[in-house]
């Protein structure tokens, strides 16, 4: 008897417990991978929707394209046939952010669900006249999106760059796989997710955004856009070279290539960089303060075209070191340049430096510090080592 | 049952169950009640105060434990004050367990549904919660502890690993400068960790079970050491990730840490689920101290059986932790619960001490 109500109990137990209570099966979701924030531009399908009758009160701010995945069968696309687009994008119109998700529910039966969103692209002229704390903020407070979700700012349309992709890619998996090649370039900003932006919104402290560019079906990184912290909008650009400036002061590349040419003789001189570190000393002198960029490299010669010397010569090396540290000085002074005089901002961190190894000092200028910073002297220090000149010793003649 | 404790525990048992009961729903709220509290990155260093501090009161809870071996607050606070204010104290004290335990549950609830099982209703989870802890109270002293030790090695194994995750996307920038504004906001940030730090309280029962309660001021520090750097560690991680003006606006800072990094080519891409399911075993286990506290409290005051007072005090918990309208309140109650119990632990056990050795009751 006792025996057979503890079988009883483990059946009960194998059917009770080994169901879940909210769940839905994957292939009937709606899988969010990518988004784009454009400022209001309705598509052809939304305006015949909306002369038709599916209108609804709204104030036209931000048009919302989400991307989806297309679920694809196990075997993948049968053998010979071109490989079928696997995603697919939809815009909606509106004010409201979460709204405009919601009205997905209208158009597809699928429930759109956002767990495995992985980046958001904002327009450049959307990012010029909002906050960009209101664009995240559904993005930041919803549960199934995660702050890992990576920011980017686009130049162009935001949506094109959704839309734009070789065939058998989904954009957004591809945009975001490009920030692992940080060790191959050094024109690569950090990627920055929702996590970092909140305190840097929060906390009104520019900063910058990876930009993205496209022509025909394909996109490119090209420099990064710069967003003022007492607005949280849009200022400015650094183009490709001055984010290349700005990675060498502030040390976050982590590879890539240094190009400059030999004074003397004019020829190409290419170096593969190892590694970078940068460090910012704040000096403060009475009511004066002023920076000192220290940076550090080591790398290898990785196309030297000069001709006539050996490279295992101290003298030689030693003097392509002094052409690639005044390279990179160039760099890095141009980005400052312009963040001082043309975009009064400062999105290197200098007040990061300050903050740190003057406290007290940082209490009195905090408040006004990107204004502040423009007129702040900077110098710098460059060290550089060449460690290596690869398989070949003597140069291309 | 009820009138001598008969259970024994052992030293290890004794602490593995003061670390268990620490460590629970605090750690996921800590990080941003302490930085608003001091608005500094110095919070770490609060944490590690608030932790000596819990220490320090803990020690005179265990001095006055140790005057009356083999008993619990709940039988021997009569002989310092009185009946009638021992019952009242004892009745306050039992309530506060009550507390603790409805929090720890509206906590998990809370958390769960918002990130874990969206759609479930948030009574199915406390039922099953609640139920369990029915069981296992009901097997005594001895079963709490070990379902401590079993859940221990896991949780501090997926906890250490989630840590060390995370350095990903920690910059330690972010907590720099070390006492930049001084030490005044760190010890504004002292107060908030009260609520997490409530550990003294535990021994006013688990001493009377420990088979050598000559050991418990090493149960007090050993486990209290160890919650000490669970939390220090995320604190520190969670700052180093979102800075301080970004931890804020965090409602759940530490699960949000979590949530901000995915990690490639392991097993799992994702850690936050896995954490929160071991977390939610960490609360069952504080959870599980508190209530078996309050019945015992209630039992051994009312000198009503045991088990019977687990049942009558199992809907209350439940009501308790369901009149908590909203998150806000959930909040304020979790402070309201520290406030309580800075009065009732941090400041009343001297006096006690203090009235026992005058009256030289005790040995």
């Amino acid at each position: 008897m006792k025996r057979t109500a503890v079988i009883l109990v483990l059946l009960a137990a194998c059917v009770l417990l080994s169901g879940c209570w909210s769940s839905s099966p994957i292939e009937d979701l709606n899988m969010i991978v990518g988004v784009a924030l454009d400022s209001a531009d309705e598509t052809e399908v939304e305006a015949i929707f909306e002369r038709e009758g599916g209108d609804y009160p709204k104030r036209k701010k931000i048009s919302c394209t989400y991307q989806f995945v297309i679920p694809q069968g196990a075997g993948g696309t049968p053998k010979g046939a071109p490989p079928s687009k696997n995603f697919n994008n939809m815009t909606e119109t509106g004010d409201s952010i979460f709204e405009a998700v919601r009205e997905f529910s209208l158009r597809t039966n699928r429930p759109p669900i956002g767990h495995h969103l992985k980046i958001v692209v904002i327009g450049e002229e959307l990012a010029r006249s909002t906050n960009i704390s209101e664009l995240i903020d559904f993005y930041a407070r919803d549960n199934d999106l995660r702050p890992s979700v990576l920011l980017m700012i686009s130049g162009g349309k935001a949506r094109d760059v959704l839309s734009n992709s070789l065939p058998g890619q989904i954009p957004s998996f591809v945009l975001e796989d490009i920030f692992n090649n940080v060790d191959r370039n050094s024109r690569i900003w950090e990627p920055l997710s929702i996590a970092k932006v909140v305190g840097l919104l929060h906390g009104k402290k520019s900063f910058l955004m990876q930009n993205v560019i496209i022509s025909g079906k394909e996109y490119k990184f090209a420099g990064a856009g710069v967003i003022r912290g007492k607005t949280g909008k849009y200022i400015g650009f650094l183009d490709e070279s001055e984010l290349e400036g700005m990675v060498w002061v502030t040390g976050k590349g982590k590879g890539g290539v240094l190009k400059t040419y030999d004074p003397d003789r004019d020829k190409l001189l290419t170096y593969e960089i190892n590694s970078m570190s940068s460090k910012i000393k704040a000096k403060v002198e009475g009511d004066d303060i002023s920076f000192v960029v220290n940076i550090k490299s080591s790398g290898r010669y990785a196309e030297v075209f000069a001709s006539g010397g050996k490279k295992l010569d101290k003298a030689w090396v030693e003097k392509d070191e002094k052409t690639l540290q005044k390279q990179i000085e160039k760099l890095a002074q141009s980005t400052v340049d312009k963040m001082q005089h043309e975009l009064h901002v400062d999105v290197a961190g200098f007040g990061n430096s300050l903050h740190i190894q003057y406290p007290s000092v940082w209490r009195k200028v905090k408040e006004d510090w990107d204004e502040t910073f423009s007129e702040i002297p900077v110098t710098y220090e460059v060290k550089l080592d060449l460690e290596n000149y690869g398989a070949s010793g003597i140069t291309a003649e | 049952m009820n009138a001598e404790v008969k259970d024994r525990i052992t030293t290890t048992q004794a602490t593995i169950m003061m670390v268990n009961y620490i460590l629970a729903a605090g750690i996921l709220t800590l990080p941003r009640t302490v930085v608003q509290a001091s608005g500094t990155p110095d919070v770490w260093i609060s944490v590690i105060l608030g932790g000596i501090l819990s220490m320090l009161t803990g020690a005179v809870i265990v001095r006055l434990n140790q005057r009356f071996p083999g008993q619990t607050f709940f039988q021997y606070s009569r002989r310092i004050i009185g009946k009638p204010l021992g019952v009242l104290l004892g009745m306050v004290i039992a309530g506060y367990f009550l507390c603790i335990a409805s929090y720890e549950i509206r906590s998990v609830q809370e958390v769960t549904v918002f990130f874990l099982l969206e759609g479930t209703p948030s009574w199915a989870f406390a039922f099953a919660f609640i139920w369990t802890a029915l069981y296992l109270c009901r097997g005594g002293i001895n079963a709490v502890s070990r379902m401590c030790r079993l859940i221990v090695p896991i949780t501090w194994t997926v906890f250490a690993i989630v840590c060390l995750l995370s350095l990903k996307v920690f910059d330690i920038n972010n907590l720099r400068p070390v006492l930049g504004e001084g030490l005044g906001p760190v010890w504004k940030g002292v107060k908030p960790t009260s609520l997490t730090f409530t550990a003294g309280e535990a021994l006013f029962f688990l001493i009377a079970f420990m088979d050598k309660p000559k050991k418990a001021m090493r149960v007090l520090v050993v486990g209290t050491c160890i919650p000490t750097f669970f939390y220090v560690a995320a604190v520190v991680l969670t700052i180093g990730a979102f800075s301080v003006d970004g931890v804020v606006t965090r409602t759940w800072p530490f699960l949000d840490l979590i949530r901000s990094f995915e990690v490639d080519y392991l097993i799992f891409e994702r850690f936050e689920s896995l954490l929160l399911v071991i977390w939610i075993m960490q609360i069952f286990c504080t959870f599980c101290i508190a209530f078996y506290g309050a019945a015992l409290g209630m039992s051994q005051i009312l000198n009503k059986k045991f088990h019977n007072c687990l049942f009558a005090l199992l809907p209350v918990v439940y009501v308790i932790s369901e009149i908590i309208p909203s998150i806000n309140a959930l909040f304020a109650f979790g402070t309201g619960i520290g406030n309580w119990a800075i009065v009732l632990f941090g400041c009343m056990p001297l006096p006690l001490l203090i009235i026992a050795r005058l009256r030289r009751i005790g040995p």
